[in-house]
Formats: structure tokens, sequence, C-alpha cells
């Protein structure tokens, strides 16, 4: 910003008797060159970068896998991360510093516009084909909220109007635990809260305060463990007509969003859409993409 | 390398192009020999391609920018504007690297391309071309007369020029004085920038005695670098009122800039508060700043509601100097109205994650905040979180575990009191075992 | 209500003096350096006029225009383009890519809010 003119910070003197802390009760708080040197193995492996105004929350994530590895000191824990024979601990500390929120029919005007517009468009194309499939990838899928929500969609209306596509749908996360949740389709109050109702009680069964997917629609997606930073496993997906990559790439510092990006648009196939976040943007992170204004949404295409 | 460039002379796929040059990005082998294929490239249809290369060439090490830039510069001189434009911005973040390469595109004949070229090196130069700049002030173009003035002004906005400044400071007055309108905005936003004495009369001397209220605000809005008494601080202040509605804010931007910089802040009165808040939600940075210094440390009931806006829109350090205000320096009520109002704007809506952010950023002021006010605040957030439902609450405890492990207790307790809005029971008490232990 | 009024425009200056512009004469304004963030913002607020320039990073200002038009809900949106270009063909362009006016730079206060007033009032 051209010559910002104030600058914010708090003045105030720390006090002379501070609360208790959990991380001053065990003892630990993370030093500068600690939270570094984790920053880095993490940027490293995933892209993930945590700025400074987040050690905090790092700091609070590792001592919990600490505790649960019943490590005392920081150097013990990032040398159980780089050990390559642990890659259990290395999923367990993706899933805590990951931030796993979703649930289903999170973007209507995405989904809306898939169904409406892109689907329509993309299979237009392929009509001199006999048998087309239709592939989409929901990256970073967590739970399996999203991927299953394309399922639903896919059952509901698309099957009816195409019957002769093959609809496939791929989730994958860079967690493996996650995954297997996702397989359970197993889900609380939380994540159905946004589904139709009469889509609900078609394709989910009650079981007290959890709901349990049909297998309908459970046979639909599959699941795959993707780290997006690693350009070879990336390469399990490709060929994609549609590729959703909601509330991820807010975790990678610009680089790494570029990386993540490009290997995204190899993975597309020409005239295929990309969605991220309703308030991200690909701007000052990729050219390849031509942005598309749809109605009450924003995907970006490969030409 | 050799068999690298020949890969990619050779691939007629765009996917495969695009690994290549991936990978020479991740890989850092920017070796000098690829220069020339992927500076060809940027002409590639293909959009992936020309992404990848320029990505990979405003990432060359210092040592061989220069060399890029020579060879990205002759692409300005082509017609097509979409590749025009890439080459810019590529020289753009090449930075100082690219100031040699285009030095000479100042002198060619085409005006678009002298004017083009003056912009990028008024965004990147140190000061070292000032004077083949100043040239272009008897240029035959109007446009091309105003990019040199409006580069004469970035380059000092960004360092002091090595060039006199007075010098330049005469053309610029001389220029004005041609009353030639179309330079007039441009001339007071460069002078402006310029600074010092004779640039502070100048403005002055517009915002007093000119008859032209646009040449007035632009007057006012520039003199917020320059400004040094709190004589015409306190006047802007007093006469915010007879401006333009709309142009209210940036007349306390100015004002309290200046205020800022001589680090005397004047009593705000009442009408003045409205205008603060409605600068608030500018999507200028300086504005909403200004807005929120104007509020002072101590907030009453109707900021609130515009601070909860801004809120979300600024950055960690401008959040945190505001929690800190809202809860230490301001009434409990008012921070009880915060913290409803903020968590009102959330429930069914995406923001779990922004929700978690919050609390860590009240978290990281926390040590600063005095016992008292900690309590209250503590419970007031607890309680309001419950109540609307608004963050998972495993997540929610793990946090507050970490704001004081005394009040756990209490913690504890409120929560167990809702249990119609915890699903599981079981899984808190095991968190809240698991948090002890600990210890 | 008054009327929004989006700017596409790279350079920080120009972009100040059109806000300042239009703002004298009670417009809502929201300034923006490039045609991707002018898009984007086409489908986060409601925009009564679009000013633009043709030369712009990351996407220029015909593109802009053509995607906008291709918007139904935007196909009578009154479009403005400020540009240095003054080659003949450059303006036939951008009217053809459905621009209703091209007013050739240097800027000038007056022309642009008379013009901006031709179809907001």
């Amino acid at each position: 910003m051209s010559g910002q003119l104030f600058k914010f910070g708090i003045n105030k003197p720390k006090q002379e008797e501070t609360v208790k802390t959990i991380t001053e009760t065990v003892s630990q708080e993370m030093t500068d060159s600690e939270f570094k040197e984790f920053r880095d193995e993490i940027y490293k492996l995933c892209g993930i970068y945590f700025t400074e105004s987040k050690k905090y929350l790092l700091e609070g994530r590792i001592l919990k896998r600490m505790a649960a590895n019943n490590i005392k000191t920081f150097s013990e824990y990032i040398r159980l991360i780089r050990n390559p024979l642990k890659k259990d601990e290395l999923d367990r500390l993706y899933e805590a510093i990951t931030i796993n929120e979703t649930y289903f029919f999170r973007a209507p005007q995405q989904f809306e516009a898939l169904e409406n517009i892109i689907v329509p468009e993309i299979l237009a194309n392929k009509k001199n084909i006999v048998m087309p499939t239709f592939r989409i990838w929901s990256a970073a899928c967590s739970t399996g909220e999203e991927p299953y929500t394309l399922a639903l969609i896919v059952l509901e209306s698309l099957r009816h109007k195409y019957p002769n596509v093959s609809f496939q749908i791929v989730g994958s996360d860079i967690n493996q635990s996650v995954l297997e949740t996702a397989k359970q389709g197993i889900y609380k109050e939380y994540a159905i809260r946004n589904i139709p109702k009469p889509l609900l009680s078609k394709y989910f069964k009650q079981e007290g305060n959890l709901y349990h997917l049909s297998n309908d629609v459970k046979k639909l997606v599959k699941f795959i463990n993707i780290n997006l930073y690693d350009p070879n496993q990336v390469k399990l997906v490709s060929q994609c007509d549609v590729i959703f990559c909601a509330n991820v790439l807010i975790y990678f510092d610009l680089p790494s969003k570029q990386q993540v990006v490009s290997y995204l648009y190899n993975a597309l196939n020409v005239g295929g859409y990309l969605f991220i976040g309703y308030s991200e943007s690909l701007h000052g992170i990729s050219k390849s993409f031509k942005l598309v204004h749809l109605p009450k949404a924003m995907a970006y295409q490969k030409e | 390398m050799n068999e690298i460039i020949n890969k990619l002379k050779n691939s007629i796929i765009a996917e495969e192009q695009i690994e290549i040059i991936n990978s020479i990005i991740e890989n850092k082998d920017f070796d000098i020999k690829l220069i020339d294929i992927l500076v060809g490239k940027l002409s590639d249809p293909n959009r992936g391609i020309k992404d990848a290369v320029y990505r990979a060439l405003i990432n060359y090490p210092d040592d061989l920018k220069e060399l890029v830039a020579n060879k990205v510069a002759p692409i300005i001189e082509q017609r097509q504007i979409e590749l025009r434009n890439l080459a810019g911005d590529i020289l753009l973040k090449l930075g100082i690297y690219s100031s040699k390469p285009l030095i000479k595109y100042l002198k060619v004949e085409d005006f678009d391309v002298r004017k083009f070229a003056c912009d990028i090196l008024g965004l990147i130069d140190n000061g070292d071309n000032v004077d083949l700049i100043i040239q272009l002030f008897d240029d035959n173009d109007q446009n091309v007369v105003l990019s040199a003035i409006e580069a004469v002004g970035n380059i000092f906005s960004r360092n002091e020029a090595k060039v006199d400044k007075n010098h330049i400071l005469l053309s610029l007055f001389e220029l004005f004085r041609l009353n030639n309108d179309n330079y007039q905005p441009q001339l007071i936003d460069t002078i402006g920038k310029i600074g010092g004495n004779e640039a502070e009369d100048f403005l002055l001397d517009i915002i007093r005695n000119n008859k032209d209220l646009y040449l007035k605000i632009n007057a006012i809005d520039s003199l917020a670098t320059v400004g040094t008494s709190t004589e015409i601080c306190n006047s802007l202040l007093n006469e915010m009122h007879l401006y333009p509605k709309e142009i209210q804010t940036i007349v306390l931007k100015t004002a309290i800039a200046i205020a800022y910089r001589l680090e005397s802040m004047p009593e705000i009165p009442p009408s003045t508060r409205e205008i603060a808040r409605k600068a608030l939600l500018d999507s200028d940075l300086n504005i909403s700043s200004a807005g929120l210094v104007a509020l002072g440390e101590n907030y009453n009931n109707d900021d609130v509601e515009y601070l909860v806006k801004f809120y979300d829109k600024t950055n960690y350090d401008t959040q945190q100097y505001l929690l800190f205000n809202l809860l230490e320096n301001s009434n409990n009520d008012i921070f009880a109205k915060f913290i409803d109002n903020y968590f009102d704007c959330r429930i069914n809506s995406d923001n779990q994650s922004q929700n978690l952010e919050f609390l860590i950023t009240l978290q990281s002021i926390w040590e600063n905040v005095s016992n008292e006010k900690q309590h209250f605040a503590l419970s007031k957030i607890i309680q309001t979180i419950i109540e609307k439902n608004c963050i998972n609450k495993t997540e929610l405890i793990e946090i507050l575990a970490n704001f004081d492990i005394n009040l756990l207790e209490q913690v504890k307790q409120i929560i167990l009191d809702e249990k119609n809005n915890i699903e599981d029971i079981d899984d808190i008490h095991t968190l809240f075992n698991n948090i002890f232990n600990l210890k | 209500m008054s009327k929004t009024i989006l700017v596409a425009e790279d350079s920080a200056s120009v972009r100040k003096f059109i806000i300042l512009a239009l703002k004298l004469k009670g417009y809502n304004v929201i300034a923006v350096e490039d045609g991707m963030i002018a898009l984007e913002t086409f489908s986060k607020e409601k925009i009564d006029l679009l000013l633009t320039d043709l030369n712009m990073p990351n996407m220029d200002g015909l593109t802009l225009i053509r995607n906008i038009r291709q918007d139904k809900e935007y196909s009578e949106l009154p479009i403005i383009i400020l540009s240095s270009l003054s080659d003949e063909r450059d303006i036939k362009a951008g009217l053809e890519a459905g621009a209703n006016s091209y007013l050739i730079k240097p800027f000038n206060q007056k022309k642009v809010q008379y013009e901006v007033s031709k179809y907001l009032e």
C-alpha cells in the first residue's frame, strides 16, 4: 500500500502477575527458533505456511501431539516426524494442523452453477463420445461432506438428465484418518444442517443423533490420500472436468499456492473448471485460467 | 540442463511443458541458457504455459535478473495488449534490475511505449534515472508528460531521490502555472509525494485560496503525508462539515494523519465521530485507519456495529489493537455488545475458522489485559458462543484451555449447564481430563 | 440510494483522481487495479456503471468488457472506457466489445463527471 500513514500496536506493558496458561504450566513455550524449525519442516512437507501470528496455534497443536506420544521436548518431536518410518504420526500431525471444517451443501451457488451451466456445457462438447465420463475432484475433502454433496446432486438430478454419462467423483485429503471417517459416511447434526429436507430423508437414515448415508451415495465416491504439494501424488488424479478446492489455499504462502494451482491446472481437461472458496481469488496466484463470471458464483476455466 | 532445454523445445504437449517448467522452479534450476527459450514461450497461446514461464522468469536469481529483463523489455513494443501487459508485469516483478533495460524505451517514437516504460520505471527505479524521466516533462504527448510527473512522485514516495528536490519542484510549480487542468491533479499528487516545506506551502495555498473545489480536495488529500502544523489539522477538523459528505472522510484522513505524525491527537467532537465511523468502512486503508485512530481508545455504543464490520477487513496488528481497546479501555457493556454482534454475523455461515481465529487473536493480547477484565471477557465469550452455537465444542475447549487454566472449572461448568446444546457430553469429559492430565 | 461505480485502472494516482471526481458528485466508488479483480467484484457488489482502462495487468479492459456483456444481468450496464490508447482501431475494438463510450486520456475530471452523469442521472 502506498505510504501507510498509521501503524497499530499495543503499548501497555505486561502485567506483573501473569495468569498461568496451559503452556506455562507444562513449562513449555515454543521458542522462536523452534517455531521456525517446525514452520519450515511443515512447509517442506505439505506447503502449509504458519505465519508469526499463528505461532500460538501451532504451539498448542504440537503440544497435544507431544502429550499423545509422551514426548517432553520439541526437538524430540521434530525428530519423530522427520522419521520416514513414522508415517502414522505425520498423519496425526496433519490432522492436528489442518482445520477440518466442512459440511454438506457448503457452497450452494457453486453447486447450482455446476448443475445448470457447467455440466451441460462440458457434456455438450462430449456428445460425440458414446459413453462419456464426467469426473469431479474434491481436493482436500476432509471428512467427505463435499464429495458426497456432489454425489447427491448427481443422483438426484444429473443421472436422469444424462443417463449414458458415467459420473465419477474423487475425494482426496492429505490426512488419511479423515478419509477413513469419510468412507464411513456417518454424520452429525452440524454436518447435515444445510441439506434440503427431501434429500435428507431420501438418502440418509437417522439413528439417534447420527445420520447414515445410503450406500448408493457412498458407492459414487472414491477416496484417495493425496498431498497437494507433492506433484507425484497429485498426478494420481487426472483428466478432471471440474475440481473443487475450497478453503485450502488460504493455508499456503504464495509460492506454494502457485505450485498447487499449477498442478490442479494440469489435472484438468481443456474446458474444465476450477472452483475455489467463495471469498478466495486466484488473483496474483495464477494467470493460466480464464475467470468466468457465473450467476452468484465465480469459476476458473482452463481454455 | 541441455536435456531439459531439448525436452522443452520438442514437447508439443502443454501439460508436459508446464511440468518441466514447474520442476525448474521447484529445483531452482535457473540456468542462463534457459532464458531465451522461456522468453520465447511468453507468446505461446496456451495460458498455462504463459503462467509457468512468468513464474519461472520472475524467480530467477538476482545475478541473472538484469539479463532476463533485457530479454523481456523488447516485448513492450509489441501491439498485442495482453502480451505487453505480461511483459510489463514481469519487468515490474524483477524490480530495480529492469531499470537499465527500460531506459532506452523512454526515447522511442511510439508514445504509448514511452508512456508504458515510464510507468514501470516510476514503480521500480531508485532515483538513479530521475533526470531522464524529468526530460519527458517536455514531451509532445500529454500522456507521456503525465506519466513522467506520476513516475517522479512514485520514485520519491519510495526513496529520497538523489536529485535535488528544489530543482524538480520548480519545474512542477511552473507546469502548474500553465493551468492545464489535465495536469493539475497529477502535479498536486507528485508535489505532495516529494514533500518538504515548499511542497507544503504550495498545497496550503491551494487549500486556502484556490476556488476549484476539486483541486482543493486533491491538495487536502496530498497534505496527509506533508502537513506539519496543528493549525491546519485543527482548521480541517473544524471545517469538515463544510465539505461534501462523501469527501469528509478524506478530510478526516488528512487531519488525523497530521495529528498522528505530530503525536498530538485532538479531542474529536461527536459530529466528527460519525464521520470517523463511516471512514472505518472505506476500502482505502489509510482512510479506515484514520477512522480508527480518530475514535480513540474508548469506544462507545454507536461505534460497535462499525467496529464489527471493520474487524474482519483489517490486518492482525490492527485487530489486536482494536480488541485491546475494547477489552481494557472501553466499558464492559461495549465489549459485550461487540461480542454479541460479532458472533451474530456468524450463525449458520461459513466462518467457524474465522471464529477460532478471533479467539486466537484475543489470546495473543490476553496477558496485557487486567485480571477483572479477563474474567468478564471470558465468561461473556463462552456464554455467547454456546448460545449462538457457532464454534465446534472441542476446538473451543482446547483454545479456552490456553487462556487460563484456573478458569477451566468455570468453563466446564458453563458448558455442562448448557446440556441441550451439547451433543457429546462424554467427549467433553474426556477432553477435559486429557487437558488436566497434561499438568 | 447513491449509485455505485466500479473503476478499473492500474495507475494508483489516476485511480485516486477518478475516485475524488466521482465522490464529489455523490457516487459510491469501488476502485480496483485490474480487470480480474473488477470481474470478481461484480459477483459481490451491485454495480451501476463500469469505468475501465484498457491496459491493465492480469486481465485487460477488453476482456473484462466482453466477460461482463456475456452476463444477461449486465447487458444494459453502462460501460465507459478511459484509455490513453487513441488509435482508431483501439476505439473501434472497445466499442465493439460492448462499451458505451470511449474517453481518451489524459483524465479530465469534468469530462469524466459529465460522461458518467449521462448514464446515471
